[in-house]
């Protein structure tokens, strides 16, 4: 059985020591941030293939549109030359200079046509825009028109860098959660996601905290303004995501989940190198909660159909 | 007789009533039943025997006006549990992040009024619950083993980020402020220095059920491991969490999966959301059991000695 990782990151070698600089990689996370690294993570956990991506930027390819266009540009090609070298273990989700939509658009046009990319990959937010946010439509347009695979992941936003000052505490443990619901609220109440009704988006980490917080999206998708948004309701538009298993999957997270979306757009995620893969496939086992049936179709069976290179 | 106690009920004094309409925090609608009479009714509707107060209290009232605010709040929240025998009871406001008024408060409200706990915001000024400035106000409650009833609010950092939807703060920014409060106390070591408060978490724990697994994965951290022998969800399953705005499958499921049921209690949020709202939204979610939800209805009673 194929078993496909959606949430797996590598960065070019170039790429390690300017992470490292910004504090975004520890030392033996760039160690292990390579294909050989990775391959045994993979084959230990019985991935078959994982869908790589970057890291969280650091701030100045955010803050800098040439560098942020050719640090993309560079981890593209390198992660074009993976899916290249190792035939049917890896694919790619290339990054954006974002939040450059002109940039953008270019390494889009680059990224799918020239390199063949499964997807794209793009932050919860940019320097406290989130996505759906106004500045970003033309990407989103354009994303829509390609009906592209759109796979996001959290990063401390401006607003929420490290706020408990007196506790070293990653933000990835609380501010990414939400990082991810502000940019699902965004996208589904600001109507981007009515608007682009042929993106395939992934959300990280089972969605960040949306499912605890259902009543109040619920609640809040009875606003006039943003009824309009949503002919067939809040839920159904949250059904159309998928969502990805990593670091989710304790039975707690994965009964809401269900709750909420159901789990035919659960996806299989590690968090590599942050996650280790047969421990993530062994917690999805522990966790007691899910069939054989559900097990197999987070693995491969709910993504498969949307990756055509692998379907085999 | 079935006991129903709502631990997350707001109500203020009249007289600060025009002045929360002022600065948007009240609606015309929410003024005009955030009142004695109003509750009353809305309680009786739905079998609600008893609902501890607790004061909105808006940032916006600083200084020497918030020590005034918290006090007429205080005075006014007791005669209230005077003149409704069993009805009512309530949850002291504290001027903080004024440290020294919070301490005088405290001895007013406890030794005069006899509250049944305090009420604190989950952050004043982006310092979090747990954080070293508030030790003086833990340690004294830790010492006179009280009820601390958390509400949330939207922090500086975050207030009206999402611009252009016409989003609320409670709808995603105070459930993650909740979270940030509880892991601060936690991690900060403050809940192992204090082991004699009663935390009651507001919407039933803000994200935290749904968040478990980042911090089960912290808790070994040598830094930490000290501060909870036990692990994280051994701590997180002392504390109180009430069923404010959780009206669903999910969020009530994930609570019921991680904590006693015991630790569950019935709140309901009024005057934003109406009590039988809630009963009926407890019901329809089919997470509990009729013994359960009996259960739910009365598991605050213990910490309320006055009223059993």
């Amino acid at each position: 059985m194929p078993r496909i990782d959606v949430h797996h990151h590598l960065a070019s070698p170039r790429s390690l020591p300017i992470l490292c600089d910004a504090g975004i990689l520890m030392k033996h996370d760039a160690e292990a941030m390579n294909a050989a690294r990775a391959i045994e993570d993979m084959d230990q956990g019985g991935v078959s293939t994982a869908i790589n991506s970057l890291p969280a930027p650091p701030r100045a390819m955010i803050e800098d549109a040439a560098r942020g266009a050719a640090y993309a540009r560079e981890n593209n090609e390198y992660l074009a030359r993976l899916v290249a070298d190792h035939p049917g273990r890896f694919g790619m989700f290339a990054a954006l200079p974002m939040p450059h939509v002109d940039a953008s658009l270019k390494e889009i046009e680059y990224a799918l046509d020239v390199l063949k990319a499964d997807g794209v990959y793009l932050m919860t937010s940019y320097a406290d825009h989130w996505l759906g946010d106004k500045v970003f439509a033309p990407v989103f347009d354009e994303l829509n028109r390609r009906k592209a695979l759109i796979y996001t992941h959290p990063l401390s936003p401006y607003c929420c860098t490290r706020p408990l000052k007196e506790i070293a505490m990653p933000d990835a443990m609380i501010e990414f959660g939400t990082d991810t619901t502000r940019a699902i609220a965004n996208m589904v109440f600001g109507g981007t996601s009515a608007r682009c009704p042929d993106l395939r988006i992934i959300w990280s980490h089972a969605g960040g905290t949306m499912p605890f917080l259902i009543y109040r999206f619920l609640k809040t998708a009875g606003i006039p303004a943003i009824a309009q948004h949503l002919p067939q309701g809040v839920v159904a538009e949250l059904k159309r995501f998928y969502y990805d298993t990593a670091q989710a999957s304790h039975p707690v997270l994965l009964t809401a989940l269900r709750q909420v979306v159901g789990l035919d757009h659960t996806v299989f995620g590690s968090d590599y190198p942050w996650g280790i893969s047969r421990n993530c496939v062994a917690e999805l086992r522990e966790a007691g909660v899910l069939s054989a049936a559900e097990l197999a179709a987070i693995d491969s069976g709910n993504i498969l159909p949307l990756l055509p290179r692998f379907r085999g | 007789m079935a006991r129903r106690i709502d631990v997350h009920h707001h109500l203020v004094a009249p007289r600060f009533i025009p002045s929360l309409r002022e600065m948007g925090v009240l609606t015309p609608h929410l003024a005009s039943i955030m009142n004695e009479k109003n509750a009353l009714e809305d309680m009786d509707k739905a079998g609600v025997t008893l609902a501890v107060n607790s004061a909105t209290l808006p940032e916006q009232i600083e200084g020497e006006a918030r020590r005034t605010y918290s006090r007429e709040n205080n005075d006014y929240m007791a005669r209230l549990v005077a003149d409704h025998p069993g009805r009512f009871g309530m949850f002291a406001s504290l001027p903080l992040p004024d440290v020294e008024g919070a301490l005088k408060e405290i001895e007013y409200a406890f030794d005069v009024l006899k509250a049944d706990g305090v009420h604190m915001i989950t952050s004043y000024d982006d310092h979090w619950l747990g954080d070293k400035i508030f030790a003086p106000v833990f340690d004294e409650l830790n010492r006179r083993k009280a009820v601390i009833y958390t509400h949330p609010h939207g922090p500086h950092c975050c207030q009206n980020i999402l611009k252009e939807i016409e989003i609320r703060d409670s709808s995603i920014e105070y459930g993650t402020d909740t979270t940030r409060a509880l892991v601060n106390l936690l991690f900060t070591g403050t809940i192992k220095r204090c082991p004699e408060v009663k935390l009651i978490f507001s919407h039933g724990g803000g994200t935290m059920p749904f968040l478990v697994e980042r911090f089960i994965r912290m808790e070994k951290a040598p830094r930490y491991a000290p501060l909870m022998p036990q692990g994280f969800v051994a701590e997180a399953r002392k504390f109180f969490y009430d069923t404010a705005q959780i009206l669903h499958a999910s969020p009530l499921l994930a609570l019921k999966q991680l904590v006693p049921l015991a630790q569950i209690c019935y709140g309901t949020d009024y005057p934003w959301r109406y009590s039988d709202e809630c009963v009926r939204g407890l019901l329809a979610s089919e997470v509990f059991t009729a013994a359960e939800l009996e259960a739910i209805d009365g598991n605050a009673a213990p910490l309320f000695p006055r009223f059993r």
